[in-house]
């Protein structure tokens, strides 16, 4: 059996630098600002649209780095060193805006929403607040989860034909999504929303799409200065021992822990089916044995 | 008394020996959408046997794109479990050595990247539907119809809408069917077909519309005027224009080979390192659903009976059912199954199909949060009892929709004297009653069946082995114990009351003891033969009941029929089974038949 965790792209949900070229595409009929050799901020408009009153649109690079390609309305290519947060689901395109949280203390239905932010919220995000968040010009939201239910009301789509990449008759989304831990009810990873807190107000870059057929998940791009150095990827996602994982599934989702060893024999894990599996230990100190699929390696 | 009944088919009885290949040992490769299944055979004392088995996910996208690496995986297990080395610096030795390093070849058998899907056009594709099913019958292949726009809709909402799900869609190739009459009428023209063809493939192979748009491959099966009008109409826009026999009952080959020969080419040659795999084989990989049609047509043509193999897969839902007189009946789903597939049978079935399996109170949320879960975590497995019924319930469901499929032919065979289940969520099933529900729910089979169950998971990739020794199948099938005999179930059909005598059952067993049984209709009663025992089976329905030789015939077998691990099952629940409207009634109808086959209920 492959003891690693195979379910991100880049090997594990979140890496801390990573060299990356990503399209940054266009609304059609953008102007393109940028030409190849251009170095851009994350903050950078590199494309403006016509807006109603005349005024310029402006779209924002969302990633820093060198220009490395144009394509004439259509997008840019940029190469940069950033931070990568993958989700697990997510919905909606690619949009760029600064990370903002929501004022505390106050109502969801009241609280002022910053427009053209990527909202961090790290709970359960319910189906008013992406409502309200679309329609006050908010460009995206980041939470640990949305109950299905909620999510496909806000898309207006059968998740599972966005999942399966079928065409569906439901406008685009107005809003991307991207959820940390997936569907249902899950807390946000402390470390994925401290270091989430500490990019807040800097522009990040923000994609909801979702392939799983592909392995293509939802990511947030945290541009990191020049010359930081970046680690090779995908990094190492072997579940060796010693690794530090996460539960992603069944009893035990979100907790985290170590693993202490792996089977060389498959377990009768969860409802008596045999699969792989590791003894873990949790940080609450307790040990389980759990199947190596529902295991993410975080660190 | 009616008439004799033979029940003693089993599968690993009485086989013929064959003549010996040359080669020593083989490695059969399932290559499957999630896991990579392998087993090393070798010859012992002139027979293959299974000597080991491993699995490993199948490493076809990041963060390990590159098939091989799921495969030496499975490779390096093999290897501890054996003590015997097959790779050096990642290369499989080949052939095997005097030390008994290596092995002399490998089958490949795959269901990666999902079938070929094929656009389907041309004045002959309704009118010869029939005869198109029956030629590609049983390859892994998804027919598709090109929408008949009119040339003049060129560019219109309505096309763009019809081009979005065609590139949906994913298209290998476009097939034409030429004119069923030649040279007579026919609904549209091989000239109008052309010219629409030629716009269609202009517009999937633009590469503003999408970033991995190319040119397809076009098969005419026509006249050789149908083929020249084509290949003058797509000249420049097709890949490739192959021109194959028109379609009749005696000619289904030609096109059959033509589509054979591009399942390769199309869906797997741009797999990540799919080179590195193919190297490894001598033989052309074969598709799963293929490799299984030539496992069940192996079997029935030996045994002379009526066989179906079932296989559930994550992605896909293949069955292949054969007969004792040489037909072959698929019928496959290749894009639903209880994994990445679960989300098309939630579309197609409905949740309200799937939770009437539930023996529980779940909602449709919960059912479509497992769902979608199943599609993000393609390796995930159940882990509660509530999940595991869940998939289950996604299993029964696309088994019935693979039996509804178009071009479909296995529902109507009558009786399905061996049913095989193989595929992860049947031979993973954590007790064998489990399995035999699945089946028993979604194939109803009518009058006297055998269930096999294959828990080595190896029936489809032991089909593929035949192209290097035909043998190797036959040994292992018979020889080892990688089938499961779950037991004889005689399926009684009838219109009656719940709850009213159906059928007296009898066993008679060697040593003279006697087991009668009184069955009630709607009920599932399983008697006490174990595996490895035999006895007589005397059935003795009421007039309006069927248990195979017609209303109200007893039948006492010729011959001695075989325990298995659940016994003898005798299934009263009618044909079609419905189950009761009412949640309560449902729910306590489904744990008295699984307390009947010895499950535990909450």
């Amino acid at each position: 059996m492959v003891a690693a965790a195979l379910e991100f792209p880049l090997g594990r949900p979140y890496v801390p630098a990573a060299t990356l070229r990503r399209l940054r595409t266009f609304p059609p009929g953008a102007t393109t600002l940028v030409s190849v050799g251009a170095q851009v901020r994350a903050d950078q408009p590199i494309a403006e649209l016509a807006g109603a009153g005349g005024a310029p649109l402006p779209v924002l690079a969302g990633m820093a780095g060198a220009v490395v390609g144009v394509a004439v309305g259509h997008g840019v290519a940029i190469e940069g060193t950033a931070a990568v947060l993958q989700g697990v689901v997510g919905i909606g395109g690619q949009v760029a805006g600064p990370l903002a949280m929501l004022a505390r203390g106050e109502s969801l239905a009241v609280v002022p929403i910053p427009r053209g932010a990527i909202i961090l919220f790290p709970q359960q995000v319910p189906l008013m607040l992406l409502q309200r968040a679309a329609a006050a010009g908010a460009v995206g939201v980041v939470a640990p989860c949305a109950s299905v239910r909620e999510l496909e009301a806000f898309a207006r789509a059968d998740l599972s034909v966005l999942l399966d990449g079928l065409p569906t008759t439901a406008p685009p989304s107005p809003l991307s999504v991207l959820l940390t831990e997936g569907l249902g009810s899950a807390a946000m990873a402390r470390s994925t929303y401290q270091l989430l807190a500490e990019r807040l107000g800097d522009t990040v870059l923000l994609s909801g799409a979702t392939e799983p057929r592909r392995n293509i998940r939802p990511e947030v791009l945290l541009s990191l200065p020049a010359g930081v150095a970046a680690a090779p990827i995908p990094l190492d996602c072997r579940l060796t021992e010693g690794a530090r994982v996460a539960v992603a599934t069944g009893p035990g989702r979100g907790a985290r822990g170590e693993v202490l060893h792996v089977f060389a024999r498959q377990q009768f894990t969860g409802p008596g089916v045999l699969a792989p599996a590791a003894n873990i230990r949790l940080e609450d100190g307790s040990q389980v044995t759990l199947p190596l699929h529902a295991l993410d390696r975080v660190e | 008394m009616g008439g004799a009944i033979s029940t003693s088919t089993r599968v690993g009885d009485g086989a013929e020996r064959r003549p010996t290949a040359t080669t020593r040992s083989l490695l059969i490769v399932d290559c499957g959408s999630v896991f990579t299944k392998v087993a090393l055979l070798g010859k012992i004392e002139d027979r293959y046997r299974l000597i080991a088995r491993a699995q490993a996910p199948t490493t076809v996208t990041p963060p390990l794109a590159d098939l091989t690496a799921g495969l030496h995986e499975a490779l390096a297990a093999i290897e501890r479990a054996t003590g015997r080395a097959l790779l050096r610096n990642g290369q499989l030795l080949t052939p095997e050595r005097d030390d008994g390093a290596g092995v002399d070849g490998l089958a490949l058998a795959t269901s990666v990247n999902g079938p070929l899907r094929v656009l389907a056009t041309g004045p002959g594709r309704d009118a010869l539907a029939g005869l198109v099913q029956l030629s590609v019958g049983g390859l892994f292949i998804q027919l598709e119809a090109l929408p008949s726009l009119p040339v003049q809709a060129t560019g219109t909402p309505e096309w763009q809408q019809a081009l979005a799900q065609l590139r949906a869609f994913q298209p290998h190739a476009l097939l034409v069917v030429g004119s069923p009459f030649a040279g007579g009428r026919s609904p549209g023209s091989i000239e109008e077909t052309a010219a629409l063809s030629a716009r269609w493939l202009d517009s999937l192979g633009d590469p503003l519309g999408g970033d991995e748009q190319r040119s397809l491959p076009v098969i005419v099966c026509g006249s050789p005027a149908d083929a020249s009008v084509m290949s003058a109409a797509v000249q420049g826009r097709a890949s490739t224009v192959q021109a194959v026999e028109a379609l009749s009952p005696s000619t289904l080959s030609p096109l059959n080979r033509a589509v054979s020969a591009l399942y390769e080419g199309a869906v797997l040659r741009d797999l990540p390192n799919y080179a590195g795999l193919r190297a490894l084989s001598k033989v052309p990989p074969a598709a799963t659903i293929t490799a299984l049609a030539g496992m069940v047509r192996y079997l029935a043509q030996h045994f002379q009976t009526n066989v179906v193999g079932v296989d559930v897969g994550a992605s896909a839902t293949s069955l292949a059912g054969a007969t004792a007189r040489g037909e072959f009946l698929p019928a496959v789903q290749p894009s639903a199954g209880v994994g990445p597939g679960a989300g098309a049978v939630l579309r197609a079935a409905g949740a309200p199909a799937i939770l009437r399996w539930i023996s529980g109170p779940v909602s449709e949320d919960e059912l479509r949060e497992y769902v979608l879960t199943r599609m993000l975590r393609r390796r995930s497995l159940p882990a509660t009892g509530r999940e595991l019924e869940l998939e289950h319930a996604l299993a029964r469901e696309t088994i019935g929709l693979a039996l509804r499929a178009p071009g479909a032919r296995l529902a109507g065979l009558h009786p399905m004297d061996v049913v095989l289940g193989t595929g992860g969520v049947l031979a993973n099933a954590p007790h064998p009653a489990l399995a035999a529900l699945i089946l028993l729910d979604a194939l109803q089979p009518r009058g006297i069946t055998s269930l096999v169950l294959d828990t080595a998971h190896l029936s489809g990739a032991l089909g593929s082995v035949a192209g290097l020794d035909p043998s190797a199948a036959a040994d292992v099938a018979e020889g080892d114990a990688v089938l499961l005999q779950l037991g004889t179930v005689v399926s009684a059909v009838g219109n009656l009351p719940e709850g009213e005598p159906a059928l007296q059952a009898v066993l008679e067993y060697p040593d003279g003891r006697r087991h009668i049984e009184e069955v009630a209709q709607g009920t599932l009663v399983r008697l006490p033969l174990p595996a490895g025992e035999q006895a007589l089976l005397g059935l003795y329905p009421v007039p309006s009941v069927d248990v195979g030789l017609g209303p109200g015939q007893q039948a006492r077998a010729s011959e001695p029929v075989e325990g298995g691990a659940l016994g003898l099952i005798v299934d009263a629940r009618g044909r079609p089974l419905v189950l009761p409207a009412a949640d309560d009634e449902r729910i306590a109808r489904l744990a008295a038949w699984r307390r009947a086959l010895g499950l535990e209920t909450a």
